[in-house]
């Protein structure tokens, strides 16, 4: 009696019909220097459908690409601030197996200041520390307050590495990574974001009329969102930093941003046009968790609007926003190589 | 570069609410001062320094060309090392000075005479300034600077109220600033005093207290009286975007 229970679990266990139909490449994602990278963003596009699979590296490297159709595969994958890898030889999946595909993604492409320690840098973003408890404040006509300093999102967090651009964006993105990304204008301290966070730390100032935010690692050092009803202006002069407004949706804070130049980099470095509209969602869950949905909007160079999540998680009481001088001791400059 | 006159067309979206007026709508600006919910002095708005010189006359407007212009010159007390330095950098024609080079402006940035804007929140008074896109924050929750913090550029500003009058004090500056485009110095040991009044809606005044035994031979003050800005709202000037006159700056 009980040996047959066994037999029909044993038969029952193994024979999990979804399962055997498809294959798994997995590996792990390192640099040269032999550290893992997290945050790849890894695609495997099947050569019989041309469909694209994804998945990103976890905090050790390693990722997995799991219910794949047999068949074969070509690997490729991104990290910031990596080169582009892409697989020379193709990666056969069979059904029911796993197939190892490790994917050593260069050197790092931005230039080390010596004796900086790499691994810190992924830590900053994998150990902060767990956010205080508590409801959401509210300012005193009852609005969400979001101010406090918060630790800033992933880059690109949830919404894969970056829009998907039409020919001409697409062929200027990959001459800028051929490039080496020299000539990205964040080298030489000029702007670098076109929304309001940073995936650093932020500090929110939030009056009835105005949310400010406080910028560390970004010039210029702050940004306004006018919450007093005003429109944008109709003789809108392109800049870095753009117009922004904000309008309550029950508690959502919606900001709009257009008047943007085109001279910022996407992502890493993805084209946009003057055309670019950015729209950012804010929610604050609780005290300590901010929800932040950003769609980037820019029919002269994206085939579709993008939209990418983050969460922002309140910093400790201790924590501020220090100086940021990008220009000074700028030394990078003349070390940017490239063709 | 050193003057920055808006581009009012620009700003057609912009109203000020809560502007008291006179009879013919023009804003009132010797309306008193408003009050916050604590009952506290409202500093909030945007401010500057005009530049009430002649048309394209292409000098410093006054107090940031001489933060001490209406001191007599023996009343500014200048260690000697110091006061060979001044007269240094000004027969140099302020080659040197450290704008020039995009870096921000340290102690004097409200004689500038492009605006700034002012938000009051309890505990942090921020103040945002047009010219180098820079921010001061102005802790009044009590915090006071850690003892293991950088010097930097801008400094550590903490405040208190004492009666009508926002009293800020500063410390940690660096030394690498001027105190005004004429170039007298400051050091690190820098603690500048800055007391914010707000005698009527239109006006503020500020005086400053340089407190800098390193350079000078006993504190010594000056007073400045920036005006509201209502023609429209903070422009972005990214200092570094097609810089072009550093090649151009001469001296010996």
């Amino acid at each position: 009696m009980r040996s047959l229970l066994v037999i029909c679990l044993f038969l029952f266990v193994t024979a999990a019909p979804a399962q055997s139909d498809f294959g798994t490449i997995t590996g792990s994602v390192s640099e040269t220097a032999g550290g893992p990278v997290a945050g790849a963003s890894i695609q495997a596009r099947s050569v019989e459908t041309g469909v694209v699979y994804k998945a990103n590296s976890v905090q050790s490297g390693s990722y997995t690409l799991s219910q794949l159709p047999p068949g074969r595969y070509e690997v490729t994958a991104t990290a910031l601030g990596f080169k582009r890898y892409e697989r020379k030889d193709i990666v056969p999946v069979q059904a029911g197996q796993t197939q190892r595909a490790d994917i050593p993604i260069g050197d790092f492409i931005s230039l080390d200041t010596l004796g900086e320690d790499r691994a810190s840098f992924g830590k900053l973003f994998f150990n902060r520390p767990k956010p205080p408890e508590g409801p959401v404040p509210r300012t005193p006509d009852g609005k969400p307050d979001f101010s406090g300093v918060w630790n800033g999102s992933l880059p690109g967090g949830g919404g894969g590495s970056g829009p998907e651009l039409l020919p001409w964006a697409e062929a200027l993105e990959k001459e800028r990574a051929d490039h080496n990304f020299k000539d990205n204008p964040s080298a030489r301290c000029l702007p670098f974001a076109v929304t309001p966070f940073n995936f650093f730390l932020n500090r929110v100032v939030q009056s009835r009329d105005l949310l400010v935010t406080i910028i560390e690692y970004d010039i210029p050092g702050y940004r306004q969102i006018y919450l007093d009803g005003r429109g944008h202006p109709k003789d809108l002069i392109p800049s870095w930093t753009g117009h922004s407004v904000g309008t309550w949706e029950g508690d959502t804070l919606v900001i709009d941003t257009i008047g943007l130049n085109d001279k910022t980099w996407l992502g890493e470095a993805a084209p946009h046009t003057e055309k670019l509209r950015v729209t950012t969602r804010l929610r604050r869950l609780d005290l300590g968790h901010l929800e932040i949905e950003t769609t980037f909007d820019d029919p002269g160079a994206f085939k579709k609007p993008w939209t990418t999540k983050g969460a922002a998680t309140l910093a400790s009481s201790t924590e501020e926003i220090p100086e940021f001088i990008c220009n000074e001791n700028n030394q990078d400059v003349e070390h940017l190589i490239g063709k | 570069m050193l003057s920055a006159a808006p581009a009012l067309a620009q700003w057609d979206n912009v109203t000020h609410k809560n502007v008291p007026r006179k009879a013919d709508g023009k804003p009132n600006l010797s309306a008193p001062a408003p009050r916050g919910p604590d009952g506290k002095p409202d500093l909030a708005g945007m401010w500057w320094m005009p530049n009430r010189g002649p048309a394209n006359a292409d000098i410093p407007p006054k107090y940031l060309n001489n933060i001490a212009a209406d001191l007599n010159p023996e009343e500014v007390p200048l260690q000697p090392w110091a006061a060979e330095l001044f007269r240094k950098r000004g027969a140099e024609f302020s080659r040197d000075f450290p704008y020039t080079r995009c870096l921000p402006s340290g102690p004097m940035i409200s004689s500038f005479p492009a605006p700034w804007k002012l938000i009051q929140t309890p505990g942090l008074v921020v103040i945002l300034y047009e010219n180098s896109t820079i921010y001061r924050q102005i802790f009044t929750d009590g915090r006071v600077r850690s003892k293991d913090a950088d010097a930097t550029f801008m400094g550590y500003s903490v405040g208190h109220w004492e009666g009508d009058t926002l009293v800020v004090e500063t410390t940690g500056y660096n030394d690498k600033t001027w105190l005004d485009f004429s170039g007298h110095p400051h050091t690190d040991a820098l603690k500048m005093t800055e007391r914010f009044r707000r005698p009527d809606f239109g006006h503020l005044e500020i005086q400053f207290t340089f407190d800098d035994p390193k350079a000078y031979t006993k504190p010594w003050t000056v007073t400045i009286h920036p005006e509201l800005f209502l023609d429209g709202d903070l422009l972005e000037s990214i200092c570094t975007e097609n810089e072009k006159d550093l090649h151009r700056v001469v001296g010996k």
